[in-house]
């Protein structure tokens, strides 16, 4: 099926200070097609689409929209050229309604040069019901859901005639359900013509959502292939430049007889109803199931930041009566946040002060901090888990996802936790980084560490979990053992599709 | 008219703040409680509900402006120098109100061009905009034309105070420019989220720079009211009337980061913070005692407002 084509991109270079971030990229785009664009994190993606949406601008090559050369220099012109954005963490403003956020720096004025604002909720109005959604339009943009919130972005590309539409991981905070309305109503798009730039981290959106497929690395185009056909294991090769395949990581069961955490019937009178699971000591247990299933709230609960009306905790055989953080981190457990940069790091410190921050005690002389001592500390994390960076007193604020974790990581092995909870342990983070973490993990269950992670990817939890629970609604609807783990049987009892 | 349903009055302490303090000063005097009185309050609400509307507009773009009070006395100087000279009221309150304009058009290039804290940036003004005018006129200069006072003395249609009505009148355009006018939206955006303002084409630094220019000139404006008042000019005019603009703005309902709050609830606050004042002159308070009570009503309420936040965020 040939398409026309629409827009172009021949030989893009940009240059920062000292690094040449694109260099003789070539990309091209074709009428009604989703193109995913592929890459690690700092391949140049997010470069790329700066400059489709005019914030930065060339300095050697050219874009043709078209067919015809075009000098993109502002988002204004950006706009003007039917290219529409719609970044990972939205571009509205909380306090305005959904019409207001719609029309947003475009808003519609009558003779009088006043805002027309019956135009704006009528229109913002038949915008939604063309999406099938039922919002009003004078709804708060911050009382909605964020698949909701989606929508909007959506409903705003559309009300500026967009034709290029680019997605910058549009399905990073959505529900499997949220997501497969997302794939419909991009179908429904491509039906009116538009063109999708889809980037993702998400290898099985590839094929279900993908024409083609970009991959870049290190500022290099590489190639374009056909999303449907194209093998996964060889698209993550081209992205590294290295063969890695998305086999098991775990080899061995290291599971001890000693249980780590034993849970029995915990509830919250709210969410969670009598939520029963256990963690041995080497072993790697996942909570699986959707977003919203309760599987944040449980970890929290059991780590202390949450608070329970019912049920038991033992933690290494002793029971605990109101967990808090203070003293789970003295019984050696450790949490890994979903969201690293607003709560599991203190990004304007370096790296040398997130590391020990939660157990200073080690690195104290009479009455002072040891700076010798939390160097060393430091020091001898960044090898373990081979952390990339320019020294340890850089801020971690600049480090990529993947370093950023693992200082995380780094932080709770300073304390010699022998109980760590992952959530979402790789999210945000590129294919490279996630085998190292893998690994990493691993190693720890072989040392007797015990984990317990959450993971909405299912090929990560079929990577390297040993037993997996799956939760649904509050409650653990399956406990199942890794041979008789598939994708398929998780998302079955995730979503209820079995009885159980 | 359709702007007026637009101010919208906010579930605010401000209404509660002005019942209660009526009825305390009522009952400690019972001649608080009398029209006479309550005009009188009108007419000196004037200089403090537009410095509100000052800090109300720099709230909304996430700063705070604290040159405001300066700017009052400096164009009660300037007016009281040139009128004194000779020159006609209205010229010279115009060159006034220019001046403390073009201050604070510098304020605005300042911020919206570096990265040098506002507050620091509008503190620095203050102490410049003062100085300016101890320079210029040493300490009390009083108004040789006393036909001045006429701005503060006059009465609408023989029955509302001149200083209300343009109080009233100066809210209202206000108000209308953030409901009516695209200028409103983006103001509200770049206070709700500035980067998403940025990318969805608004003119940021230039939204800034007219912010603070219109504080320069309300500001001045507001230090007319003021002097007219006693026909007099002083520097310090207006010193403590950017905190207390602040508080008002908060009182109201507008949120110390920005983003929200409606012009009417600055409006309110302004009040509840006039009336309260009033009733402690009323009462013969100490003017010691009435700082004291001032800074720690202020105190209350900002931390009021921090707890009303954390509440919501709570809640969801």
């Amino acid at each position: 099926m040939d398409r026309k084509e629409i827009m172009r991109a021949e030989n893009v270079c940009k240059d920062f200070p000292g690094v040449r971030v694109l260099d003789n990229v070539n990309f091209d785009l074709r009428e009604g097609e989703v193109h995913i664009l592929l890459g690690e994190n700092g391949a140049g993606k997010s470069t790329l689409m700066k400059i489709l949406s005019g914030l930065y601008s060339i300095d050697e090559g050219q874009i043709y929209i078209d067919g015809k050369p075009v000098h993109i220099h502002s988002t204004w012109a950006s706009q003007e050229l039917g290219i529409s954005i719609i970044y990972q963490e939205f571009n509205l403003i909380p306090e305005l309604t959904v019409a207001q956020n719609i029309f947003l720096g475009r808003e519609p004025v009558n003779r009088f040069g006043n805002i027309d604002k019956q135009y704006m909720v009528n229109h913002a109005k038949e915008l939604m019901k063309s999406l099938n959604v039922d919002i009003s339009p004078n709804e708060k943009v911050k009382n909605l859901g964020v698949a909701y919130q989606q929508l909007v972005e959506v409903a705003k590309a559309i009300s500026q005639n967009a034709r290029i539409l680019i997605m910058d991981e549009p399905t990073a905070a959505l529900s499997d359900n949220e997501i497969e309305n997302l794939f419909e109503m991009i179908r429904s798009l491509q039906a009116r013509n538009v063109s999708i730039i889809y980037i993702s981290h998400r290898l099985q959106e590839i094929a279900q959502i993908g024409d083609r497929v970009t991959v870049l690395r290190d500022g290099h185009s590489i190639g374009t292939y056909d999303a449907k056909t194209t093998e996964l294991d060889f698209l993550i090769s081209k992205m590294v430049g290295r063969v890695v395949s998305q086999r098991r990581v775990r080899e061995i069961n290291t599971a001890r007889e000693e249980l780590a955490l034993e849970v029995k019937g915990l509830s919250d009178g709210k969410l969670l109803k009598d939520v029963s699971f256990n963690v041995h000591k080497g072993e790697i247990v996942a909570l699986s199931g959707l977003v919203g299933a309760g599987r944040t709230e449980t970890v929290h609960s059991v780590f202390g930041v949450r608070p329970c009306t019912e049920g038991t905790i033992r933690v290494f055989g002793e029971t605990v009566g109101k967990p808090n953080p203070r003293d789970s981190i003295r019984k050696h457990i450790g949490l890994l946040p979903e969201s690293r940069k607003e709560n599991g790091l203190a990004l304007i410190l370096p790296i040398s002060k997130n590391i020990t921050e939660s157990a200073l005690g080690k690195i104290k002389k009479r009455g002072f901090l040891d700076l010798k001592k939390e160097a060393d500390a430091a020091r001898e994390q960044v090898e373990k888990l081979n952390i990339v960076c320019n020294g340890i007193e850089k801020e971690v604020v600049f480090l990529s996802g993947g370093n950023q974790q693992k200082v995380v990581l780094g932080k709770w092995l300073f304390t010699e936790s022998e109980l760590l909870i992952f959530d979402e342990p790789t999210r945000g983070i590129d294919v490279g980084a996630r085998e190292e973490i893998y690994h990493i993990m691993n190693d720890l269950a072989s040392q007797g560490v015990a984990i317990l992670m959450i993971s909405s990817d299912l090929p990560e939890v079929l990577a390297i979990a040993d037993r997996v629970y799956v939760m649904r609604e509050g409650r653990i609807a399956a406990e199942l053992p890794y041979e008789q783990c598939t994708q398929e049987t998780i998302i079955s009892y995730a979503t209820g599709g079995n009885a159980g | 008219m359709s702007v007026l349903k637009k101010i919208r009055l906010p579930q605010t302490t401000a209404l509660y703040g002005i019942v209660f303090t009526i009825i305390v000063f009522s009952i400690w005097n019972h001649s608080f409680f009398a029209i006479g009185n309550f005009v009188n309050v009108s007419r000196q609400l004037a200089p403090l509900a537009i410095i509100a509307i000052c800090s109300f507009l720099a709230l909304m773009t996430h700063h705070t402006d604290l040159s405001v009070g300066g700017f009052m006395g400096l164009a009660g100087i300037v007016a009281c120098l040139l009128s004194n000279k000779g020159w006609n009221l209205f010229a010279a309150c115009a060159v006034a109100l220019l001046c403390t304009m073009f201050l604070g058009m510098i304020n605005g290039i300042i911020i919206a061009y570096t990265t040098i804290a506002p507050f620091i940036v509008t503190l620095a003004m203050m102490g410049i905009a003062q100085s300016i005018a101890s320079v210029l006129g040493r300490e009390s200069l009083k108004f040789a034309n006393e036909k001045f006072a006429v701005l503060n003395n006059a009465d609408v249609f023989g029955v509302i105070p001149l200083p209300f009505f343009i109080t009233v009148a100066l809210y209202l355009f206000i108000a209308f420019i953030l409901y009516k006018r695209k200028f409103g939206t983006q103001l509200y955006a770049i206070g709700g989220r500035e980067e998403s303002a940025l990318a969805s084409g608004i003119n940021v630094k230039r939204d800034k720079i007219i912010v603070f220019t219109i504080n320069g000139l309300l500001g001045g404006f507001a230090g007319l009211m003021f002097s007219s008042r006693i026909c007099a000019a002083n520097p310090t005019f207006g010193e403590g009337y950017e905190l207390q603009g602040i508080c008002s703005a908060v009182l109201g309902g507008t949120a110390l980061s920005g983003g929200k709050g409606s012009i009417g609830g600055a409006f309110l606050g302004a009040l509840a913070i006039q009336l309260i004042r009033n009733g402690m002159n009323f009462v013969g308070l100490n003017s010691n005692i009435q700082m004291i009570t001032i800074g720690v009503i202020l105190v209350i309420i900002i931390t009021m407002d921090t707890f009303r936040k954390e509440g919501k965020r709570n809640e969801k």
